[in-house]
């Protein structure tokens, strides 16, 4: 599969190097779902940049006990929490916080697993069996209860959530930048550099790695989405960040408590996350499709 | 069936079994030691914390009696010689054995897991085909959105507004515990099920989109075969080894997955019992359950692994002629491109 992307830009580079950027934006903007869930995105990293510009302060924060747990109205449109926050202003403002907590997370796995999947692929041999065999024992524990393993190691902070989100995800990115590695690695274009006598370093990660991009990509905002879920998922479980912080895990964890009777409190903030995962998702998807028109359907 | 159990007869399948069979010993030594000093080395355990009750002397018996005076391989050694005899520790708060506690809560999970799992077969496959046989429409265009918005549902939430809906609103099902019989297992299954429905119902349509494709299917088609035999016979059983590769993935994923569905049910399975044992600090009982949690999604794995050589002749023969493991993971990968 990868096949297909390595050639186009090896003919890519003797004409225009941009060429081929050009005709995967061409592809995608053709996807409508793809085109939609870009531009959530736009608005949400939009909000995530400028929050502190436009939502005040006393909005998100101040506890006003006259106002608790009011229903959504047209002054309150998601509501009021138990202190009487605008729940409205609070969803909004968690998403800076857990939009980072998804990158941070993915770029730890994909920092780890990149070089490692990468060296793994290229020099093959023992080196490749015994990382892989690692792999396998690794992810032989599901995800959720690998992150919960080691937040329980390294002890309940924002960062080590990120780091535990990040570090149960790795396998994964070994597993796909090997997988692409090796479609790559004996391409007569990589052997024309080695007949220059360039190190396998400079090779692995000027000329191989670069031709291995797209499916990491895809990976990457695929991981994004997932890491998003896992690491609410945490906090929901009490592992991870803990109310009142602004974060959407954070708001439906403290949410639960008044389920019955309030359940809009958990509604908004759960929708949040839904409609940012779908998002990614759907960028996702129409990245796979048009970075690779082969596969699509 | 009897199909199934002559190729499983078959000597060079039993090589394959065991061969498959002694590669969980690698698998099993280095989950556990992973996991043995990831969570051995957890900040504070509870040795430390309940110290107060304790006189100095007491607390050096006690430090003695699990090995806490020595270096963390000596314990890890001392936890295997357990291990291998079916001793996984006591645990702190309980003060039982870990399997046992562990043994006393798996058939709730594995309950919710195969539930989850069946619903989502059961309706993700039949979907993922009609999606594919009417490819562009608006079923196929429908039933991917739906899928992509089940992908994208954080799992807990889900179970919070079922619960909030058929249970306090509508009062069908309970919202938590196992005491209703099946009634209390119907919210949990969907919850869990639905993300794996999802990845099903996309997995399912793909693959039969690269099967319908095929030559032979028009030729089956052109020699009076019926619709359905074509799509079952022909179709379905050429686009089912991808199928089968996620379903496996799937079912170690639901046993991950029940951990925050056991929790947002009040469920009594091996998930609330991590959780409960991760906030008590009882070591033990993490490391325990979390090892048999591995082995049990390594040994789903080899199940399935058994399971491709029965649906597709061609890995058979792979297997017969001995060839290793790995040639064979990357022509599944290609599945779908070459059947």
């Amino acid at each position: 599969m990868t096949k297909t992307v390595g050639a186009s830009i090896d003919t890519g580079t003797f004409t225009k190097k941009k060429s081929q950027w050009v005709e995967v934006w061409g592809r995608f903007k053709k996807n409508k779902g793809a085109m939609i869930g870009l531009f959530v995105l736009i608005i949400l990293i939009g909000i995530a940049l400028t929050e502190g510009l436009w939502i005040p302060e006393e909005k998100v924060s101040t506890i006003v006990v006259a106002d608790r747990l009011q229903h959504p109205s047209r002054a309150h449109w998601f509501g009021t929490d138990e202190m009487g926050r605008d729940i409205f202003w609070r969803t909004l403002y968690a998403t800076r916080f857990s939009l980072t907590i998804g990158f941070v997370a993915v770029v730890v796995s994909a920092v780890i697993g990149i070089p490692i999947g990468a060296v793994a692929g290229y020099v093959g041999g023992k080196v490749e069996s015994i990382v892989m065999r690692l792999t396998d024992i690794f992810s032989a524990i599901p995800t959720i209860l690998m992150a919960i393993a080691i937040v329980s190691l390294l002890g309940r902070t924002t960062f080590n959530l990120m780091l535990a989100v990040g570090i149960s995800s790795v396998p994964l990115f070994i597993r796909v930048t090997r997988a692409s590695v090796l479609t790559v690695k004996n391409e007569e274009y990589i052997e024309a550099v080695k007949a220059l006598g360039k190190s396998d370093l400079y090779i692995v990660f000027r000329h191989v790695l670069p031709n291995c991009l797209s499916p990491i990509i895809v990976q990457v905002t695929l991981r994004i989405a997932s890491a998003i879920i896992s690491s609410s998922s945490l906090s929901f479980l009490g592992l991870g960040i803990k109310p009142p912080t602004p974060e959407w895990g954070a708001l439906l964890t403290a949410g639960k408590e008044y389920i019955m009777g309030y359940s809009y409190m958990c509604l908004y903030p759960g929708l949040a996350i839904m409609i940012t995962v779908l998002a990614f998702n759907l960028v996702g998807d129409g990245l796979r499709d048009s970075l690779d028109p082969k596969l699509k359907h | 069936m009897q199909f199934a159990s002559s190729i499983i007869r078959n000597d060079n399948m039993h090589k394959y079994i065991l061969r498959r069979v002694l590669l969980l010993i690698p698998i099993i030594l280095g989950v556990s030691l992973l996991v043995f000093v990831m969570t051995d080395s957890a900040e504070g355990n509870v040795l430390q914390l309940i110290g107060d009750d304790y006189t100095p002397q007491q607390m050096a018996e006690l430090m003695h009696e699990y090995g806490y005076d020595r270096s963390v391989l000596y314990r890890y050694g001392n936890y295997m010689k357990g291990l291998v005899r079916g001793n996984l520790g006591k645990s702190f708060i309980y003060k039982r054995p870990v399997l046992e506690l562990y043994l006393q809560r798996l058939p709730a999970t594995l309950k919710l897991a195969g539930a989850s799992i069946l619903v989502a077969i059961v309706l993700s496959i039949p979907l993922g085909i009609k999606a594919a046989r009417s490819h562009g429409t608006l079923i196929d265009n429908g039933s991917m959105v739906l899928a992509l918005l089940g992908l994208s549902m954080p799992n807990y939430w889900l179970g919070l507004m079922l619960a909030v809906l058929f249970s306090q609103k509508l009062h069908w099902f309970p919202s938590g515990g196992n005491l209703a019989g099946w009634k209390s297992l119907v919210l949990p299954a969907i919850t869990l099920g639905t993300g794996l429905m999802a990845t099903m119902t996309r997995t399912t349509r793909s693959s039969m989109l690269d099967v319908i494709r095929q030559d032979y299917l028009r030729t089956a088609r052109a020699k009076g075969v019926p619709e359905k035999v074509v799509i079952r016979k022909h179709g379905l059983r050429n686009a089912l080894i991808p199928i089968i590769t996620i379903i496996g993935t799937e079912l170690g994923k639901a046993l991950g997955g029940a951990v925050v569905t056991e929790n947002v049910f009040s469920y009594p399975g091996v998930g609330r019992l991590i959780i409960e044992a991760v906030n008590q600090r009882d070591t033990i009982t993490v490391t325990g359950c979390l090892i048999m949690t591995a082995v049990l999604v390594a040994v789903i794995q080899l199940f399935v692994d058994i399971l491709y050589a029965v649906v597709d002749p061609r890995l058979r023969a792979q297997y017969t002629t001995g060839r290793r493991k790995r040639g064979k993971k990357q022509q599944i990968t290609t599945q779908g491109a070459v059947v």
